[in-house]
């Protein structure tokens, strides 16, 4: 049955996933994938393994669709918590990574000076939260970029609000001091 | 505190640009992601099939209630079979037949078991 999906609530859509309709699958994708992709990205640095997460982070999803219960939750925080989850765990096997094995950043790409600059600022952040806690980058990500309150993180991190407070500001501070060294770097310079 | 602020400043100023980057979705990725829905959908959910030769070899003979029959009549057959003529007759025969014998005076045990116990 044909339907106008752009109002369409990602619950209903879960409904009609799961009742056969594929289109609704094929919403659902393309409103969620790049969010799941994006924050897999930033925690793991590694666009294969960030895609593989985003893959199976949406077949929990259409796994799940069946059993999806209107309004317990949002599909998007729960896809985060799903994806957050898969990315700490590969984090864990992963432990052993040096932080000198992350490569520089290339600088000497034929480009304008303000790309330049903003390729090495991109590169800068990255490499600061990868020598995060993984889950002070997580919680920073998904606050600072990803753009979730702090009830929606405690939510995905099954932990507290005031926890979630807690490692954000940790972690914006360990950043900065990182980050402190390389202002002329990435035109922050005073 | 300047110091802190104006950390606070190029850092949201970072981050800001890191939200403006957009993440393409890769097509094959999209591709694979469709794939795994339309997969989903099309797994059939099995019913619960007991197959085992036992379940089938009642089937064929009519199913559980059927064999209980038989096996209800093939017991009372033999039971037919190994039952004196008058017990048949008397329907359930060994407990009528003991009361018969214990009015007749007799006390229930044969000579062979009154001979185990010395009398």
């Amino acid at each position: 049955m044909p339907f106008d999906d752009s109002d369409m609530h990602d619950d209903a859509l879960m409904t009609l996933y799961a009742n056969g309709d594929n289109t609704a699958a094929s919403v659902l994708a393309s409103r969620h994938t790049s969010r799941v992709l994006a924050l897999a990205f930033r925690m793991l640095n590694d666009a294969a393994e960030a895609e593989d997460v985003a893959q199976e982070a949406m077949m929990r999803l259409w796994k799940i669709a069946p059993e999806w219960r209107r309004g317990e939750a949002k599909v998007s925080t729960w896809l985060y918590k799903v994806a957050s989850n898969l990315c700490l765990d590969r984090l864990r096997k992963t432990r052993n990574t040096a932080l000198d094995d992350i490569p520089e950043p290339e600088d000497d790409a034929p480009s304008v000076e303000e790309a330049m600059l903003q390729q090495a600022r991109a590169a800068s952040l990255q490499e600061a939260l990868d020598a995060l806690p993984a889950r002070q980058r997580l919680a920073v990500t998904l606050r600072h970029i990803e753009e979730l309150s702090n009830p929606e993180i405690a939510s995905v991190m099954e932990i507290s609000v005031e926890a979630v407070e807690s490692l954000v500001s940790r972690g914006k501070r360990a950043l900065s001091a990182m980050l402190v060294g390389q202002k002329a770097k990435i035109g922050f310079g005073t | 505190m300047t110091q802190k602020l104006h950390n606070d400043l190029s850092l949201n100023a970072l981050f800001n640009e890191a939200k403006s980057q957009n993440v393409d979705v890769p097509d094959r990725l999209m591709s694979a992601i469709l794939a795994d829905a339309d997969g989903m959908q099309r797994t059939p959910i099995a019913p619960v099939v007991r197959s085992s030769w036992w379940y089938d070899l009642i089937n064929q003979f009519g199913g559980r209630q059927a064999v209980a029959a038989f096996a209800s009549f093939a017991v009372f057959g033999m039971y037919i079979g190994y039952a004196a003529p008058s017990q048949v007759l008397t329907g359930f025969g060994a407990i009528s037949g003991e009361i018969a014998l214990n009015e007749a005076g007799f006390s229930g045990a044969t000579e062979f078991e009154l001979s185990l116990l010395g009398e």
